[in-house]
Order: C-alpha cells, then structure tokens, then sequence
C-alpha cells in the first residue's frame, strides 16, 4: 500500500517488520505451519536480494521450540522447503480484530494546535485519524476522507484546507513519518498565508485519539478463490479492517492479505488481483469495500492465464503480505497474547 | 457457546460472538467486581444487569456492589454530578467530609471483596475514593465515567481528580468526556440489550393495552420522552416544544420519568413539570417504577416520535432503545446523543425548543420519511450500540490491561 519495497534497515529490524502476514498456513498440520512460514520468505527474501538472507524476523513472537531453536532456525534456512510448490495447500485464515480506542490527552482547539498536535503524536495516532474511521459508526459518504480534514471544515470551517487535507492518500506514502510531514507541510502553508487562521477556536475540539489492535484467532478458513465470496460475505466489519487496512500497516510490502494469499494460486488469479489492487479503500467505507471486492471476485475469478503457468512458487509480483501465520500458545506468558508491538508503515 | 450469548444469535454477526468467546476463555477464572452507586435506575444500573450475567457465564467471577448512604450523601453526589456536567455549585467543606466518611464507610465494608479482585470497575464518581481508599488492593482497578465531563466545574473536577488518579485506567464514553489524566483512557459508548423486557419484541396488543391504561389514545400522535426528571433532560423545553407543535398538529405528549434511588434532585424537577403540564390533558407526566421495563417499551412502542431533548447527556441510552423500536428520534445536541442521531437518517438533533417543534411537525407530516428513518435507526443500533459490542470492548480492555500499554495484541486461545 504505501510503498512498493521495503527498506534495508526495515528488513532486519524486528520492530519494523514484525509481523507475518496472520492470514495463511498449511492446513492439516502444527509444523506445518511453520515450515510454510519459510516457504514464503525465503521466496520473497530471494527475490528481493538475490541471495539468502536470515530470517530472525518475526519468529520472535511464536511458540514453536524453545528460543535457542528459534533462533537457530533463523540462522539455518531450509533450502528444499523454497521448492514445494504452494499451490493447493494454502487456505485463507479469516481473522477479525478488536480495536480499544484511548484518547492520548492531547486536545486541539486552533489550526496552531492541530499543527503541534500532529507533530507529536506517536503514528498510530495518525493512523486511527486516517483510517479508525472505518471502524466507528458511520453513515452515507462522509465529505471529507480523514479526521483531521472533517475537523478542519466542520470546525474551523476552513473548507479549502480540509480539501487539501482529505487529498492526502496515505497510500501515496512510504510510511507515517512521510505522511506526517505531508500533513505538516500542508498545515504549515495554511498558517503563513492565512495567518488570522492560527487562532481561530474550532467550534469543538479536535481529540486525538489512539487505538490498541486485539487480533483475534482465525474463524475460518477459505480453500480457494471461488470459496472466498461466501467467507466475504459473512465477514464482520473488523474482518475487512483486518485483512485490507491494517495488513497495509503490518505486512512488509504493504499488501491486503488476500492479494498476498492469492498469488499463491499463480497466474491464474492474476486478472484478479489486478482489479484488487485497483481498490482503494481509503475513499470507501467497509461495506463499500465487501461490495467492491465481491465485485471483483464476480468478475475476476478464473479469468487469470490457465492454470499450471505459475508464475514462481506464489511469492512473485508486487504482493508483500504473503507468509505463513505461526500458530501455537504465547510465548509471553499463560495470558495466551503475544504484543507485536509498533508497527512500521 | 453460553446460554445468554445464545441469545444473541440472530441478532448480531457471529463473529461478535465469537470474539467475546475467545475474550472469555482469555479472561476465564479472573474475578472482576463493579461497584456504583444504586442497583435500580438509570443507563448504569440497567447495563450491569444485563453486564455482570454475561461476564459470569463466560466463566469470569464477576460481582455487582452497592455502595450504601445517607440522603445527605447522595445530596452531595448529586451536586457532584451536575457539577462534572457543568453546574457551577460547587462543593462545601461540609460536603466533602461527608462524602469522604460515607465512602470510608463503603471501603471498610468491600474492602475483603475489592482487595483480592483482578479487575475493579468503580462507575461514575459517587464511588470513586474507593481505590485510593483501598490501598491494599492487589487488581487493576478503572473508574468508568458514564457522565458529560467536557467542561466540569473545575474545582470540582480538580477535587475529584486527585480521587481519579490511582486507578489504572478511565473509560468514557465519547472523547469528549475525557479530562486528561497520567493513566490509560479508555473510549467505551454504552449500549443497550434488545432482549431484555424494555427493550424486546412486544405484540401490539400489549402496547395498545398500555396506552390505554394510561389514558392516551392510540388513534392520535404521540410524542414520548423517557427519562429521569432532571433539569438536564430538559423536560420543560419538551413541553414548550409540544406546544408549539400543537399550534397546527395534534398531539399527545407523555413523559415518563423513572426513580433513581441515588437522585434526590427529580422530586423538585417532577413538581416544577406537574406545574408546566397542568391544565393540558394531552400531557401525561408518570412518575413509573424502576423495574416497569415493559411499560417503557410499550409507551417507546406507542410513540410516532421519541424525543430527548437533553441539554447535557452523559449518552442518552433511552436515544438508542427508541432507535431500536424503529421510532425516528428527535434528541438535544449534545453528548452521546450525537453519536446516536445521524440527523435526517434517523431522526434530528436540536439545540432549542423551537427547533423540536419544527422537527416534530415535520415527521409528523412526513411519515413515510418518518417510516425510513425508523428503518434506519434500528439497522444503526445493530451495527453500533448493542450491549454485545460493549461487552467485547470492556473483554479488550481487561486484556490490554493485562498485556500493557501495546499497540499490537495477538489473541491465542488457550
């Protein structure tokens, strides 16, 4: 979503790329789990390097052995398992998530305050802005595409900033930190052309405000693309958020999950991935989006190139989500919940 | 899957429940206790009725606690109350000292039961000394503030706050409740539970019978507001505005107060809208029971139009249970009833009297709008203010407390 590689440093920093994609396994089997869990990246560290790479990312967060082994895998690749063709193994696990909205404290009452504001959050603040929208209740089209630009013109009533600020696709940057600065840039012209709007009250405050994501254990699972219209359409909300906007967030290269899953299929998905990749869910609510994808699938399923031309063992083109989902009890106590800590992009 | 979430089944996605099963068996074997202030009347009591059960049968060991008092002491909760809602009544020195021992009092006597819990939930403020004055306490404790404390009457507040300030954690409802403090604050809106007696399917017979009952006939409009009889519920501009209505439409009016044990206050409101209403016999003010669920639903039911024309509202729950019954709301613009009105999808939201007379008139001229409103309002409710959806976020919240302040959780069920 926010960017179509992902930087050296991110690649080995566990804090940044902590995360595998939380959507995909090897049915049928606990190890199996984790073996698919090198599959993917192994694949996806060839292609993005060309030669292998460790993988000590993200196996700091799952069960599998004790942490000697752990890391003893990460420094052993698997060679043979880079060969197993993923086709017909893979399911989607469908997830849904909880988010526990807190107010950071920090309130803005001027366009001045907005700017400070902005500027010191931490990035999850600004990602619930932009995009915990789509988990609050909403009704019809909202003019304005993100909260700060909806404060920006119901409260200010500075219609023209609040359409520059809408404007900003977080999609268009590399991460928050880009985002952040656009939203900076944007506020600081505003502040010195029009100066009277630095103190201008709002008619209400703005509240930033910030959320903790609870992921849930899969439900369900999906064998293949053409069962995955019924799964979509019994999806909850936090489902959708989970697998489109937060897997933007979480997944090295920015992808929905079930693009990612869909490239396992090869080719003949590819048609449909394309239209999945048109979507933009940052101009859509969650039920715009089901409708939107379901579209899609309508339209895209079986209209790939045939089967059989695979196109490189289901880690190829610009996806970035695809890994396997390591499952097994926390490692982090008897609580059952591992922390993922922040995120990168 | 438990008996009272069976319920739910129908009613709300499975996913919904199936994250309050995974919450549970997270949770399961924690004992979580939450104390207020009466056990009848009111969102909070009603909530913890329906609350405590589900926590139970999802193996959490969870109790309700009352704290007990003198009239005095709940005079100075009351004032207490208006003033984190705004009032500029401040508190005595006489006053806080009975504040103080009543809740001394309560402490000796909870302390075995609040001491040893995993999880203490103290709402709203008549209760909130309880955590400093428990030191012993061995849980996470969060004071749940179920009013409108965007702009308390500051010496008030600073009193109160330093109260606020052990605790773990605060939930409000809305962000703009929230007054800054050095812990968590949580955003938790309240809800409603569809299968409890106010708010279930009724047949008609029975709503028909309940006008009746009462005196109105269910042949003319009618307009209903449900609440307490509080000087912030606005029932006196109810009444202005039902008179202008009344200039070119026929109308009935009820409103229908409940009794609070901890609001000393609603007896001089009630006298002052007795007065208001006399010499109208299309105004019916009932003074209901507590526990007179039923007649709530069947008046809500009854209604062409509910209104809640609050000028202050911690959230206005009644909004939502008229919401559910299909019923187009016209509420005052403010707090939580802004979360529920989405104004022209499911009713209006209005700052003076005169503005809920023109929005009365005009449902009451358009009902076939007034007909989608109310399709609408139900379908909003489903989505957004189910009791379902606060029990999963309290579940989450007991999680994350438990997980600390972390942006990423990954449940695995054990």
């Amino acid at each position: 979503m926010f960017c179509p590689a992902l930087p050296e440093e991110a690649r080995s920093d566990p804090d940044v790329f902590p995360v595998t994609d939380a959507s995909l396994r090897v049915p049928g089997a606990a190890a199996g789990s984790f073996l698919f869990f090198h599959i993917v990246f192994f694949a996806r560290e060839e292609r993005w390097s060309g030669k292998e790479r460790p993988l000590k990312t993200s196996l700091t967060t799952v069960s599998f052995g004790g942490e000697e082994e752990r890391k003893e895998k990460s420094r052993t690749p698997e060679r043979k398992v880079i060969r197993m063709s993923t086709q017909a193994v893979m399911s989607f696990e469908v997830r849904s998530c909880e988010l526990v909205t807190i107010c950071t404290g920090i309130r803005a009452k001027t366009l001045g305050e907005l700017r400070e504001g902005i500027r010191a959050v931490p990035e999850g603040c600004l990602h619930y802005h932009f995009w915990g929208r789509l988990m609050r209740p909403q009704i019809g089209e909202s003019e304005f595409d993100n909260d700060f630009a909806g404060w920006v013109a119901g409260s200010l009533h500075d219609v023209t900033l609040a359409e520059r600020m809408s404007a900003v696709n977080p999609a268009d940057f590399a991460d928050l930190e880009e985002l952040r600065g656009a939203l900076l840039d944007l506020l600081d012209d505003r502040l010195d052309t029009e100066e009277s709007t630095a103190w201008s009250r709002g008619d209400a405050p703005f509240f930033f405000t910030r959320a903790q994501l609870l992921v849930f254990p899969p439900h369900r699972t999906v064998a293949c693309p053409e069962e995955f219209p019924e799964a979509l359409r019994g999806m909850d909300r936090s489902s959708l958020f989970y697998h489109f906007i937060d897997a933007a967030r979480r997944t090295p290269l920015h992808c929905d999950d079930v693009t990612a899953w869909l490239e396992g299929f090869g080719s003949s998905t590819e048609d449909l991935r394309k239209r999945l990749r048109r979507v933009d869910p940052y101009l859509l609510s969650l039920e715009e989006l089901r409708e939107y994808l379901l579209l899609a699938f309508e339209e895209g399923v079986g209209k790939g190139e045939a089967p059989g031309s695979d196109s490189g063992g289901g880690a190829s083109g610009t996806s970035g989500g695809a890994a396997g989902h390591v499952r097994g009890t926390s490692p982090e106590g008897a609580e059952g919940v591992v922390s993922r800590g922040g995120d990168g992009a | 899957m438990t008996k009272l979430l069976e319920a739910f089944e129908g009613v709300v996605y499975p996913s919904v429940l199936s994250h309050i099963r995974h919450l549970g068996r997270l949770l399961a074997g924690k004992s979580v206790v939450h104390v207020n202030s009466t056990r009848l009347g009111g969102g909070v009591a009603e909530i913890l009725h329906r609350l405590v059960p589900l926590m139970n049968e999802l193996g959490i060991d969870t109790k309700w606690e009352v704290i007990t008092g003198e009239d005095a002491f709940f005079t100075v909760t009351k004032t207490m109350h208006n003033a984190v809602q705004g009032s500029e009544k401040g508190l005595s020195k006489e006053m806080t000292e009975v504040f103080e021992e009543t809740n001394r009092e309560n402490a000796r006597r909870l302390a075995p039961i609040v001491s040893e819990a995993d999880f203490v939930f103290v709402h709203d403020p008549q209760p909130v000394p309880l955590c400093a004055l428990c030191p012993e306490r061995k849980g996470k404790w969060l004071w749940r503030c179920h009013i409108d404390a965007s702009r308390p009457n500051r010496r008030v507040w600073a009193y109160l706050r330093n109260w606020i300030l052990p605790y773990d954690g605060s939930i409000f409802s809305l962000p703009e409740f929230a007054q800054p403090m050095p812990h968590p604050e949580y955003l938790v809106p309240p809800s409603i539970d569809p299968l409890s007696d106010k708010n279930c399917d009724l047949e008609p017979g029975e709503v028909t019978r309940t006008l009746g009952e009462f005196g109105i006939d269910p042949d003319r409009p009618l307009a209903v507001q449900v609440s307490r009889f509080d000087r912030f519920k606005d029932p006196l501009g109810v009444i202005e505005a039902y008179r202008l209505c009344r200039r070119s439409q026929d109308l009935q009016l009820i409103l229908a107060g409940g009794e609070a044990t901890d609001d000393p206050e609603g007896s001089a409101v009630l006298r002052d809208v007795l007065d208001a209403a006399s010499g109208d016999p299309d105004i019916h003010v009932l003074v209901l029971p507590a526990d007179a669920h039923r007649t709530i639903n069947a008046l809500q039911r009854g209604a062409d139009v509910v209104l809640q024309k609050s000028t202050k509202e911690g959230f206005g729950l009644t909004v939502s249970e008229a919401l559910w019954k299909e019923k187009p709301v016209i509420g005052g613009d403010t707090g939580g009833i802004r979360l529920q009105i989405i104004d022209r999808f499911n009713g209006f939201r209005v700052r003076t009297a005169e503005g809920a007379a023109l929005r009365l008139r005009y449902l009451l001229q358009h009902r076939a709008r007034a007909e989608r409103m109310g399709e609408n309002a139900r379908a909003y409710v489903r989505e957004n203010f189910l009791i379902t959806r606060q029990l999963r976020n309290v579940l989450a919240i007991l999680v994350a407390q438990l997980q600390g302040d972390r942006e990423r959780l990954e449940v695995f069920v054990p």
